[in-house]
């Protein structure tokens, strides 16, 4: 398995102030993360709010330090102090179309800044250079003229996407980078992403709480819960034979356009994320797991891998089929 | 891939006729009253009648006349002359009182932004102090302290203590405002897209982070002149900063006063003119003010 | 299909901004009948907001209503025509998106939930217990402990319910959501919508829910409305209009959506962007984005004509888009 990117058991812990005690609480953003994401793959994570996807994204690009664990690059530690070539492989496209762009500049300065700042492009080629970024993200050359707030959600969204284009990476961290935009904006970024790794062979992290848009891009699914990675697999596998709970609750409560037969009178899942404030000993997911059991809240639970498919619940092991492929 | 591109896709044209946009009426009176200001200063001499120290002894507490428009004060001055003259003094002391505190503070400001834990708690606490201070008590014992001196550069003797007093009082409000906008902008995505592109830190701070920091304080700084010219009144007012005889607003309305029964207007005419600056430029800080927030 | 049962009907809404300025809403009629929820759906820019915001006067200030009636239904008292102030807090209610700037963080609680019954005169006291008996009702654990907590010491979904409980303190007979789980993570946004579901059939609530998403509407509305670019360009049953849309638009939107279920399929895309207000194209405003816009598409702007049972559509094309004509 060579594997383009690879996190190897990352912990990001943060020390919080707390009121009513002296000693500070640990927040455990992300606690005991493992992933690997092979060349030209990609690789959807998925989880609510406060579950560590964005500050795993911060850790992939190197904006955020683990505490622990490591993170490696082509079979190569990469430690927080990246060099500048190794963060220019590595590049990221956030979420809110306007934090995302300096208002001050206008697109083409943005982006010729950064191709001059890495030598990518001889001067001359400079403006054949900015032309074909435009054309990579389907925008008019005219948009280089543009300040971005002359701009729409999903015009300033594709610029974002030049922009991490524009130093040649090998890596994209999408964090929730369709999330803001209306539904026909957001077709076209998810079409963009998925023919950008088509075409230039680019591996994306593509991190969403939406699963349908995850189903549409992505090869192989991360579920996060409480910062750490409930189960893994293959798209098809996780979509139509999930193993953990937490999965099976998701799929069940996101609306569905087609599927309305029986209407569900009682939530998939009561309850809300809990603080990762809370040390809990068991499996994270277990105070609003309707299959908990004792044995849940003793240890957390080790992966029971099936073929690629891996799932952090005691009861995963009960429904192994053959394993597939 | 299909790189056609799309019917229908609205595109900015590069160059849009320019849009009246928010504030724009507010800014234009602010400007036009500021300018005014400044053009009589430059301009003194041709639309005033000889020296703003000539005396008309024959003439003392003249009413206003073909040959007075505001008359004459005590010592038969022109009153006229005497106001246009001391907007030279009154604005070159407010805005260098205010620029130098800007500039100085901001770049307080952007250092304690950007610098480590250590770094910033030194410089806010030292603005602390500077605020705990009891400024007007304060002021005028710097200012008695550093007494008139004789002039520097360009500047006449009084003015300089009180540019300096200024400068020591006024850095913690743009330290501030810096401090947080800093912090603010330096937590967008373009400022983290920015540093991921590998720029170097000089170019992120100078580029992205201060062009979208510095609004709020350049806002200020037009409230900020408008209030030294009151303080610098006020303090001459009360015989401090400015040498008595200098044709300056708060010296004039101090000797005004106790003809305030007879000769109103040599009061009211520099009390209106103090008004007047200070509400353009606050109009000016307004407009801008919306501009940035539109 | 407006018979008695309609709890509101507005007709002929127009929404300006400023004077003779740009028309954002255009001629919008809907009803909603008794126990009945309306969906509308479109995207930002739609008017879909400030036409549910119209019906409580809500417009933000440089906006105002240039057109329009609207008639409420009281007891014993047939339709009336009323104007947006006089049903505040009688008879309509309205939850929003974000729920943290609707909570006054100054008070407790109990005290926001027992606030609309306080102001109508209840005493304190019978208030208070209402106040339990609803945040009991909209699902809040532990009434009487969180009815002393503070909104910023809530989850999101708490607050949601919170402010659903204040809704429905004043016995509204119809509730506007505008966006309310929107802002939620999938989890809770299932359980705030089985909750209005639940509320609508057990107190024979009317809704109008504004979303634009189109499987949240799908999933909590009987009856959907779309609209684009200030009109509502197609209205039916919800069902209905999702598996036989009869609008281009609603196709495509339909067919730009990722599905959940399936293999996965590349998303359609709808080329161009919709028309800034006030630079709207000639004729029907869709037409720059249409495949199957014809000649008279762009010649006039066609009106929302009923095409069968509880549908309409404004739409010349409807032999084309019978004929499955794929664009």
């Amino acid at each position: 398995m060579n594997a383009l990117i690879e996190l190897d058991d990352i912990e990001v812990h943060f020390k919080v102030k707390n009121r009513r005690s002296v000693t500070p609480a640990t927040l455990r953003a992300v606690d005991g993360v493992s992933l690997a994401v092979e060349r030209s793959q990609c690789l959807g994570v998925v989880g609510e709010s406060g579950c560590g996807k964005s500050t795993l994204a911060g850790v992939l690009v190197g904006l955020t330090t683990p505490t622990a664990g490591q993170v490696r690059y082509d079979g190569q530690d990469i430690g927080p102090r990246r060099s500048k070539e190794l963060r220019r492989r590595i590049q990221m496209v956030f979420q809110d179309p306007v934090a995302s762009l300096n208002p001050r500049r206008r697109v083409r300065s943005v982006l010729a800044e950064l191709i001059d700042c890495h030598g990518l492009v001889p001067d001359t080629g400079m403006a054949s250079a900015l032309n074909s970024l435009m054309e990579m993200v389907n925008l008019p050359t005219r948009v280089l003229d543009a300040r971005p707030r002359e701009l729409s959600g999903g015009q300033r969204q594709r610029v974002a996407i030049a922009r991490a284009l524009a130093v040649q990476p090998d890596v994209l961290v999408a964090d929730e980078a369709v999330s803001a935009l209306d539904v026909s904006a957001q077709a076209t970024v998810v079409n963009l992403l998925a023919d950008l790794r088509a075409d230039l062979g680019l591996t994306i992290v593509f991190i969403s709480h939406d699963l349908g848009i995850i189903r549409t891009l992505c090869d192989r699914v991360a579920v996060m819960y409480a910062g750490r990675v409930a189960e893994e697999g293959p798209a098809d596998a996780i979509f139509a034979t999930p193993r953990h709970p937490y999965t099976r609750a998701l799929l069940k409560a996101a609306p569905d356009l087609r599927r309305r037969a029986a209407e569900p009178r009682v939530p998939a899942l009561e309850g809300e994320p809990s603080g990762a404030l809370d040390l809990i000993t068991g499996c994270p997911f277990q105070p609003r797991c309707p299959e908990a059991e004792a044995i849940c809240s003793a240890a957390p639970p080790p992966y029971v891998q099936h073929g690629s498919h891996r799932t952090a619940c005691v009861h995963a092991s009960d429904q192994l089929g053959p394993v597939p492929g | 891939m299909t790189a056609t591109l799309k019917a229908g896709e609205e595109v900015p044209r590069t160059r849009q006729p320019r849009r009246r946009r928010r504030g724009d009426g507010k800014l234009a009176v602010g400007a036009v009253i500021v300018g005014l200001f400044v053009l009589a200063a430059i301009f003194a001499p041709l639309i005033t009648s000889g020296h703003p120290a000539d005396q008309d002894l024959l003439n003392r507490l003249a009413p206003p006349s073909q040959a007075h428009i505001l008359g004459t004060d005590q010592l038969g001055r022109d009153e006229w002359t005497r106001l246009v003259h001391a907007i030279r003094i009154d604005l070159r002391v407010a805005a260098l009182g205010s620029l130098i505190p800007a500039i100085l503070g901001s770049l307080i400001g952007i250092v304690a932004g950007l610098g480590n834990h250590w770094l910033d708690a030194a410089i806010m606490r030292t603005s602390d102090i500077v605020v705990s201070l009891p400024l007007f008590v304060f002021f005028i014992a710097l200012v008695g302290l550093l007494g008139p001196g004789t002039g520097f550069l360009f500047l006449d003797p009084g003015e300089l203590p009180l540019i300096i007093g200024f400068t020591v009082i006024s850095w913690v409000v743009y330290a501030r405002l810096l401090r947080s906008e800093v912090r603010r902008v330096r937590s967008m995505d373009y400022v983290r897209a920015a540093r991921l592109g590998g720029l170097p830190r000089w170019r992120v701070i100078t580029w992205h982070i201060v062009p979208n920091a510095i609004g709020q304080s350049i806002v200020y700084f037009f409230v900020d002149v408008g209030l030294a010219v009151v303080a610098i009144s006020t303090l001459s007012f009360l015989g401090v900063g400015i040498p008595i005889g200098t044709p300056e607003w708060g010296s004039m309305i101090q000797a005004g006063r106790n003809v305030i029964q007879t000769n109103w207007w040599l009061i009211a005419a520099p009390g209106a003119a103090i008004a007047l600056i200070g509400m353009g430029l606050a109009l000016i800080g307004d407009g801008l003010d919306d501009r940035i927030k539109s | 299909m407006t018979g008695t049962e309609a709890v509101i009907e507005i007709a002929n809404l127009s929404i300006a901004a400023g004077q003779g300025g740009v028309t954002l809403v255009d001629d919008v009629s809907l009803h909603v009948d008794a126990g009945e929820c309306l969906g509308i759906v479109g995207e930002s820019g739609s008017g879909k907001s400030l036409t549910l915001r119209s019906v409580l006067g809500l417009l933000p200030p440089a906006l105002h209503q240039t057109r329009g009636t609207m008639r409420f239904q009281r007891e014993n008292e047939g339709l009336h025509s009323v104007g947006p102030r006089e049903l505040r807090g009688r008879g309509v209610s309205m939850i929003f998106q974000e729920p943290m700037s609707s909570l006054n963080p100054t008070m407790r609680i109990g005290d926001l939930v027992a606030a609309g019954q306080r102001a109508r005169g209840m005493s304190r006291r019978a208030a208070a217990g209402q106040a339990l008996r609803l945040l009991a009702e909209v699902g809040v654990p532990h009434p009487e402990q969180r009815a002393r907590a503070w909104p910023h010491q809530l989850s999101g979904g708490l607050r949601q319910r919170v402010m659903i409980a204040m809704a429905l303190s004043v016995e509204p007979t119809l509730l506007l959501c505008d966006e309310p789980t929107t802002a939620l993570d999938t989890t809770v946004q299932d359980q705030i919508l089985t909750l209005v579901e639940r509320l609508r059939i057990e107190r024979g609530l009317a809704l109008i829910f504004v979303s634009h998403d189109l499987s949240v509407i799908s999933r909590i509305a009987n009856r959907t409305a779309v609209m684009y670019a200030g009109r509502v360009i197609e209205q039916g049953p919800t069902h209905a209009l999702v598996d036989n849309p009869r609008h281009p638009y609603t196709r495509a939107l339909i067919e730009s959506m990722p599905q959940l279920h399936g293999p996965p399929t590349r998303l359609r895309t709808i080329s161009g962007s919709p028309p800034t207000a006030g630079r709207l194209p000639a004729g029907c405003r869709f037409a720059p984005r249409c495949p199957l816009a014809a000649d008279a598409c762009h010649e006039a702007d066609p009106p929302l004509l009923s095409i069968g049972p509880h549908r309409s559509t404004a739409c010349f094309r409807q032999t084309a888009l019978n004929a499955g004509e794929q664009p």
